[in-house]
């Protein structure tokens, strides 16, 4: 197929399915928790409802009408070049580790510029805690994507998943060992990233919890939309892309492809929905059985995070040199 | 071009600074704004120049004709010439020197005080022997040059007269004294003490030399030059110098100083010694990760603004000395890609962080002469009475912050790519080094990052702090000039690197067959303009989005909600509890003292009290080095005192065992 045409299928499946990601999360972990939780599609509804809701402006400057852009515009960046669907379509060159990386921190930047504009303790608790620890995640990112980098021979994450697909197409741990190392370090750094447990609580707006949501505590209406679909969007494209390191089968280019056509494509849409599912679902379990961290304590998680990466990155090496 | 015009352009830019100079003597009104227009041209001359030789083909350009012999005794037989190595500096120099001056020319004060006067003369041949350490191409020419830089820096940091002015004056003295000292010595050994020898001849010579003699000189040389670029643990007087320079001259503190000592460095390191001693990477390590960390620390903690970007400064001087360090251990392990593409990363650093942090400094410089304030607890809010100076302020931090798409973070890049893509090549110790490398730089990106968003929000978001923070109005589109013309620079500096690499020679890395071109680094790609062309297209594409979806125009202004709380500038956050997560979480390094005092106002109710809380940052340099050495020198110079006692007959014994001795030594 056209690499363009590729990646406008890949952007449509992840647009359209984030909100639905963000819905199973909360509808799993409701019912292990005991309740009987809200219908999986109220993420569409929500969405709908702050679209067509008044915008209302505290007193702020620019930074606050632009953080909501450039936040999306990283969130759909980053749903384009990465290899959600398949590999080597249009835009797979700019999926540099580092580049994606760095379009990430910007967004991360933006949030929190945007939080700080509204003078407001809430939201400024939330800004600090949430720069500083994404400024002491940056060497673990960067210590990971360097050892699938070793592990696979190449910077483009594109090019890593077709690699590793190119090695074993339906189960490539089971040929790089090494491999176990840097996803696991993947899936801590996706729970940093998107402000889960243990290191916050993505579905509480209260003070003490407020370390990434009470940065979104000013926007309202469209606004807030936007940021709610980015924050969804990002937890969508973690885990469709560690779910694709550890399964790279079923996409629509590789080995093991669905081959061509619409039925193809609803073919990917499906096992894409599947691995959400199995995403959210062990997300969900993960957030029920542990509790949150004291922020405070978080310097923990971060040094074990840290050593883990460079354990990986080690690891890779020494498996090079043998 | 033909290369005798060149010649002579060469020397008219480089001698228009001195008449610049000049011109701001002479006693009527306008002279100094025309002395700095001059000093504007001269400098953008230069740096066309600079450019054209950086990128030229030939190697060298040498001036054919001897300043000396006609001008001044003191000029005798000092050649100059400037090679492409030294044009890459000579641009970068000129650039902030004409962003200086055409900051100085719109920023022309109300009354042309002496001292104002004073200012301008001294920038004027500051900027000249700063260009003139670029073109000596011999010991005399460069020591000379140096010299006299140390000492107009000097009294531009005294200018002020006040006593934190002298004070950072004389410790500049004393670090720039031993730095220049250890300079010349490190150059006369490694020229085995002829005076008047090229660098060219120096190359030599040097490799005549046996190695301990060799080491000397390179201990010497490396401590000289890191001193004087402000790496940890000598970068005490940078802080201090900028707090109290001349809003004016900020950038070419912070922006030049450091790069031409960083030129020197290289210029020893690469052109003149005949091989790179395996501990010197070792060493450049250390204290290059020492800085980097330290400083992006410090950043983080300090409160007032010209000391952030001071201490920013000492961050990216380490970084790029960290870059240089990886680089001379590619070079010791045979690795040729390697050290190609991270010395071509810590150049372009060097280039693109002297431009932003000039185009910062003159937007701090605008701050500190409109409000009079530069800590950052009192300001706030600027972004919404100055919309045009904080959205420049912003692109300059963001890039500055190593985010794409601009010039910084191609440089970083560079690093990080070809670091990552050298790993699985390396040998053992090669491959410590890069992991250690990696790891500090990443570490560092981060932190860094952190302190320059405090920056940014502290002093511009939020509700203001003080009186003249909540009074602050756009300033004058003069002001602003060099802020946005050094803001565009980075944009293009990021969208164009792999044209910029390739023109500075770094055709390894770049694959220009492309429209744009890319930058290709062991198995990573990076393509700027693409990058940012699809960011654009994303971006339309939600701006259309969001007309089409909802109503844009169905908004109202409302009340910041904060808890119930009155909102105001109060609530606001302030650079102390901004970085209060990050002071938490290294308080085994930066040793801070909390202390919180809380009484009652009424003895029976413990709720209504008066509360104080103070914290105190210490630097450990001070107290474990400076302190103690300081000490030191004191209790040695009273032991020494006491051999002048004051009485004649003492004096006359010490004649007499001097005659004894040399009769001793004699016989």
């Amino acid at each position: 197929m056209n690499p363009l045409v590729l990646a406008l299928i890949q952007l449509t499946l992840v647009l359209g399915l984030a909100p639905l990601a963000v819905g199973l999360l909360t509808f799993f972990k409701a019912r292990l928790q005991g309740r009987h939780g809200d219908l999986p599609w109220l993420p569409y509804l929500t969405l709908a409802k702050l679209l067509r809701k008044e915008n209302l402006l505290p007193p702020a400057s620019w930074m606050f009408r632009a953080t909501p852009f450039v936040v999306l515009t990283s969130a759909f960046f980053l749903a384009l070049v990465l290899p959600l669907t398949g590999f080597g379509h249009f835009g797979t060159e700019l999926s540099n580790f580092i580049v994606v990386t760095a379009v990430s921190a910007l967004s991360s930047v933006f949030l929190v510029l945007g939080a700080l504009d509204v003078g407001s303790s809430l939201s400024g608790v939330g800004a600090s805690r949430s720069m500083t620890v994404m400024a002491l995640l940056q060497p673990t990112i960067i210590l990971t994507f360097a050892a699938l980098a070793v592990i696979t021979e190449t910077s483009n994450i594109n090019e890593m998943m077709a690699a590793l697909s190119a090695i074993n197409p339906v189960f490539p741990l089971v040929a790089l060992p090494t491999l176990l190392l840097p996803i696991l370090s993947l899936g801590l750094i996706a729970l940093a990233e998107n402000g889960r447990y243990p290191l916050a609580n993505a579905s509480s707006l209260l003070e003490l919890a407020a370390d990434q949501r009470g940065i979104f505590a000013h926007y309202s209406g469209p606004y807030l939309a936007m940021l709610e679909y980015a924050s969804s969007l990002k937890l969508t494209v973690f885990a469709l892309l560690i779910a694709n390191f550890i399964l790279p089968t079923a996409l629509l280019t590789g080995p093991l492809a669905l081959g061509s056509g619409l039925l193809a494509v609803l073919g990917v849409g499906a096992v894409s929905l599947a691995k959400l599912g199995v995403m959210m679902l062990s997300l969900a379990c993960l957030e029920s059985t542990i509790s949150r961290m004291r922020f405070y304590r978080l310097q923990e998680y971060l040094t074990a995070t840290f050593f883990l990466a460079l354990a990986a990155l080690v690891l890779a090496l020494v498996v090079d040199l043998l | 071009m033909t290369a005798q015009t060149l010649v002579i352009a060469l020397a008219v830019s480089f001698l228009g600074t001195l008449v610049a100079s000049g011109l701001a003597l002479l006693p009527f009104k306008e002279s100094q704004r025309i002395s700095n227009v001059v000093l504007f041209l001269s400098t953008v001359m230069g740096v066309g120049l600079g450019a054209v030789v950086a990128t030229s083909g030939s190697l060298t350009l040498a001036f054919p004709f001897d300043l000396g012999e006609t001008v001044s005794p003191f000029f005798f037989n000092m050649n100059f010439m400037l090679d492409r190595f030294a044009g890459i500096f000579y641009a970068l120099v000129n650039g902030v020197a004409m962003l200086t001056a055409l900051y100085a020319v719109a920023y022309a004060p109300a009354v042309s005080s002496l001292q104002a006067r004073r200012v301008t003369v001294l920038l004027g041949l500051l900027i000249f022997s700063l260009q003139g350490i670029l073109l000596a191409s011999n010991i005399v020419g460069f020591v000379f040059f140096w010299e006299l830089a140390s000492l107009l820096l000097f009294f531009l940091i005294m200018v002020g007269r006040s006593k934190a002015a002298r004070q950072a004056a004389v410790l500049y003295l004393f670090i720039s004294q031993l730095a220049a000292a250890a300079i010349t010595a490190g150059l006369f050994v490694l020229s085995g003490g002829a005076l008047l020898s090229t660098f060219s001849l120096i190359a030599y010579s040097a490799s005549a030399l046996t190695s301990p003699i060799l080491a000397v000189s390179v201990v010497l040389l490396t401590v000289g030059f890191a001193a004087t670029a402000g790496l940890v643990p000598f970068h005490v007087w940078l802080p201090e110098a900028q707090v109290v320079t001349p809003p004016a001259v900020g950038a070419l503190l912070l922006a030049a100083v450091p790069k031409v000592a960083i030129y020197g460095f290289l210029r020893v390191i690469l052109f003149m010694i005949p091989g790179v001693p395996a501990w010197l990477p070792i060493v450049v390590l250390i204290l290059g990760l020492l800085s980097a960390i330290f400083g992006a620390l410090y950043t983080i903690m300090e409160r007032d603004g010209q000391r952030i970007l001071a201490f920013s400064t000492v961050t990216n001087v380490g970084l790029i000395f960290t870059f240089i360090a990886v680089a001379l251990f590619a070079a010791n392990n045979g690795n040729e890609a390697l050290m190609q593409a991270t010395l071509f990363a810590a150049l372009f650093q060097a280039l693109a962080h002297a431009v932003g942090k000039a185009g910062l400094s003159t937007v701090f410089a605008t701050l500190a002469i409109q409000l009079e304030v530069m800590n950052l607890e009192h300001l706030g809010g600027l972004a919404r009475r100055m919309p045009q100076l904080s959205l420049i302020a912003c692109v300059l931090i963001l890039a500055l912050a190593a985010l794409p798409p601009f010039a910084p973070f191609v440089a970083q890049w560079t690093f990080i790519q070809a670091v990552v893509g050298g790993l699985s090549a390396a040998t053992l110790p090669l491959m410590v080094a890069l992991l250690v490398g990696l790891a500090g730089v990443t570490f560092v990106g981060g932190l860094s990052s952190l302190a320059l968003v405090k920056l940014y929000a502290v002093t511009f978001l939020g509700e203001p702090r003080s009186e003249q923070a909540a009074q602050a109005k756009e300033p004058r589109w003069g002001l602003l000039l060099p802020s946005l013309l050094s803001a565009a620079a980075l944009l293009f500096g990021g969208l164009l690197a792999p044209k910029i690499l390739s023109s500075l020679g770094a055709t390894s890395l770049v694959v220009t067959n492309s429209a744009s071109g890319f930058i290709r680094v062991d198995g990573g790609s990076l393509l700027p303009l693409g990058l940012t062309v699809v960011f654009a297209a994303l971006l339309a594409l939600i701006f259309l989005l969001r007309y089409v979806v909802s109503n844009p125009d169905f908004e109202r202004q409302a009340v910041a909600w904060t808890g119930g709380q009155a909102s105001g500038s109060r609530l606001t956050f302030t650079a102390t509890s901004f970085s209060g997560p990050a002071r938490y979480f290294f308080r085994f390094l930066l040793r801070t003292q909390k202390e919180l005092v809380v009484t009652p106002l009424i003895a029976t109710n413990p709720w209504i009290t008066r509360t104080r809380f103070q914290l105190t940052v210490s630097s450990v340099w001070y107290e474990r080095l400076y302190r103690p050495l300081s000490s030191g020198l004191m209790w040695l110079a009273n032991i020494v005192r006491k051999v002048q006692s004051g009485s004649i007959q003492v004096y006359v014994g010490f004649i007499a065992l001097a005659l004894v001795l040399a009769l001793i030594i004699a016989l």
